[in-house]
């Protein structure tokens, strides 16, 4: 089996983000084998093209939410190179990354605990603007209207409070917030993962509606494999911290090469009575 | 007297004395037999989990069923007392829900845990009951089953505290298991391993499985027939591959066409990113 973890992915012009080698070590008490430090992710890189998305799947403890906690600089790699539109990322400190981080935004998949219950929906959704001073407070709302129009909830809400919405309804606020600072990238961590499926499929059309109209690129992180067949043009499976197999999503699932990504597809369920 | 395990007859749920219209689970008809599982699939909001919980005479005031039959081996259990529906839990039937984390006590230890119901039902030793055990946590590939008897729920991975849920609710040899979610927790390989496991314990033990899931995938692995529950109401019951396959009702068309498909080998090539998923909201609205 050839080692796809230790290749560096194949460079090419217009990505968004490049991220070359990452790795996370933590510290422990002692691991069985004696070492002081766990290694959660071990040498990840990945390019993400402009309008793109790109996904990594993986079961709990493969590394995926470190690489894309990493990415967010939520927390720091222990070595790796992060690049966005060809800047180093990761060596932005204070206002500088302050101000680069409205490029990167986040959907998570708890549309209950990402937003706070006490802002109004148009101070949570222009929450961004003010922010990071990108619009005038006169026009604030303004605004909010049309990042609800975008994705599509009515001007009514703007006034309402979280708790007056479903859960699918929450998640159309975290999106139209993300939306806010027009981000290059948005990072969607399982974010569609808690959702009913008819919700689910609102979320999934919309988000694809988005892309197609501001060409932003989207790394999804998920564990559903029929949800990251639908929404990627690129694929990584990651497992016990390492990319074991990377490609574009239709030669990755009509042709798996590692072992455990035929483990992963022979284990979606539902395939004898859907086939 | 039939052969069916379960026979749940005009089963309505409401909330104090509300009925009719307001119910919020209206009219449930099903029969199982010995061995078999029957699916209950539906949304959030659907009545799925309601009607599990009305099985297991688990409902909690003000929900309470307002009609309908429930009859466990030829035993009515709508009014049963409570004192009768203890001696049936655990015992003619068990429960498995999602979370193992949250349904098992995290200060007892397995071996505890999985002997209580069985010295409680049949009245034997705590050492017969702890052999018993043993033989169960073997029999759902537990390693080192002797030694798994003094370890803690939080020692255990998901699939392993899953699989001990499931040994317990075996251990007094139930007639029907009512397993609400029960891998919807887990990694989706580990959830292939326990549903082959929760399959082959039914062969053996001809348990009759009662199977709550929002997954149609699931569904229609596990089980024989299906309930397709919307807003309370079942709106499509059938064998498993015909309701998936050649839906009825336009819910339950509606449902699978928004479910993202899954494809491999050849048809992986043709995948089209802009193909879009059902919006199932306008789909039941237009009918």
């Amino acid at each position: 089996m050839p080692n796809t973890a230790a290749m560096p992915a194949p460079r090419a012009g217009a990505h968004v983000l490049e991220a070359r080698n990452l790795v996370k070590d933590y510290k422990t008490q002692k691991s069985e084998d004696g070492s002081k430090t766990f290694r959660a992710v071990d040498g990840v890189s990945f390019n993400l093209a402009r309008g793109q998305t790109l996904s990594i799947v993986g079961e709990s403890g493969s590394g995926k939410s470190t690489v894309a906690r990493m990415v967010m600089r939520l927390i720091e790699p222990t070595s790796g190179q992060v690049d966005i539109d060809g800047r180093d990322w990761l060596a932005l400190r204070g206002s500088a990354l302050r101000a680069a981080r409205r490029k990167l935004q986040l959907v998570f998949q708890d549309p209950y605990s990402s937003i706070n219950p006490r802002m109004k929906v148009h101070q949570i959704v222009s929450e961004p603007l003010r922010n990071f001073g990108l619009c005038p407070a006169s026009q604030l709302k303004d605004r909010a209207a049309e990042l609800l129009e975008k994705v599509g909830l009515p001007t009514a809400a703007l006034e309402r409070y979280p708790h007056q919405f479903s859960g699918g309804q929450r998640q159309r606020i975290v999106i139209a917030r993300a939306l806010a600072s027009e981000p290059e990238i948005i990072i969607c961590d399982e974010a569609v993962s808690a959702l009913d499926v008819s919700i689910q499929a609102q979320i999934l059309n919309l988000l694809r509606d988005i892309q197609a109209k501001t060409d932003v690129a989207f790394l999804f992180i998920s564990h559903d494999l029929a949800v990251v067949q639908h929404i990627s043009d690129e694929v990584l499976v990651m497992r016990k911290g390492q990319v074991v197999e990377r490609g574009d999503v239709r030669s990755l699932f009509s042709a798996p090469k590692h072992e455990y990504t035929v483990k992963l597809l022979d284990s979606v369920p539902g395939q004898r009575v859907f086939s | 007297m039939s052969d069916n395990v379960l026979e749940v007859r005009g089963l309505s749920i409401a909330v104090g004395g509300e009925e009719g219209d307001s119910a919020l689970v209206r009219d449930v008809n099903f029969s199982l037999a010995e061995g078999k599982t029957v699916g209950i699939v539906g949304e959030s909001g659907s009545g799925k989990t309601l009607t599990s919980l009305a099985l297991m005479g688990l409902l909690s005031p003000p929900l309470k069923v307002t009609a309908g039959s429930i009859r466990l081996a030829g035993e009515e259990l709508v009014g049963a007392p409570e004192q009768r529906l203890r001696a049936l839990r655990g015992n003619r039937m068990a429960m498995v829900f999602q979370e193992p984390m949250t349904s098992l006590n995290p200060v007892l230890s397995i071996g505890y845990q999985l002997s209580e119901a069985l010295m409680v039902h049949s009245g034997c030793s705590r050492k017969e009951a702890l052999a018993k055990a043993v033989q169960l946590l073997d029999r759902v590939r537990i390693p080192k089953a002797r030694e798994r008897l003094r370890s803690y729920p939080h020692e255990l991975s998901g699939g392993m505290r899953q699989r001990v849920m499931i040994a317990m609710a075996m251990m007094c040899d139930p007639k029907v298991i009512v397993a609400d979610e029960p891998t919807t927790a887990l990694d989706v390989t580990v959830q292939a391993e326990v549903l082959m496991l929760l399959k082959d314990l039914q062969r053996e033990y001809r348990t009759a499985v009662v199977f709550i899931s929002h997954d149609l995938g699931v569904i229609g692995d596990v089980c024989d027939e299906v309930m397709v529950m919307y807003r309370g109401d079942v709106v499509e019951t059938g064998a498993v591959a015909e309701v998936l396959q050649r839906p009825r009702h336009a819910y339950t068309a509606a449902l699978l066409a928004a479910r993202p498909a899954f494809h491999r080998g050849a048809h992986a090539l043709r995948l089209d990113k802009r193909t879009r998923l059902a919006d199932l909201n306008s789909m039941m609205e237009a009918t």
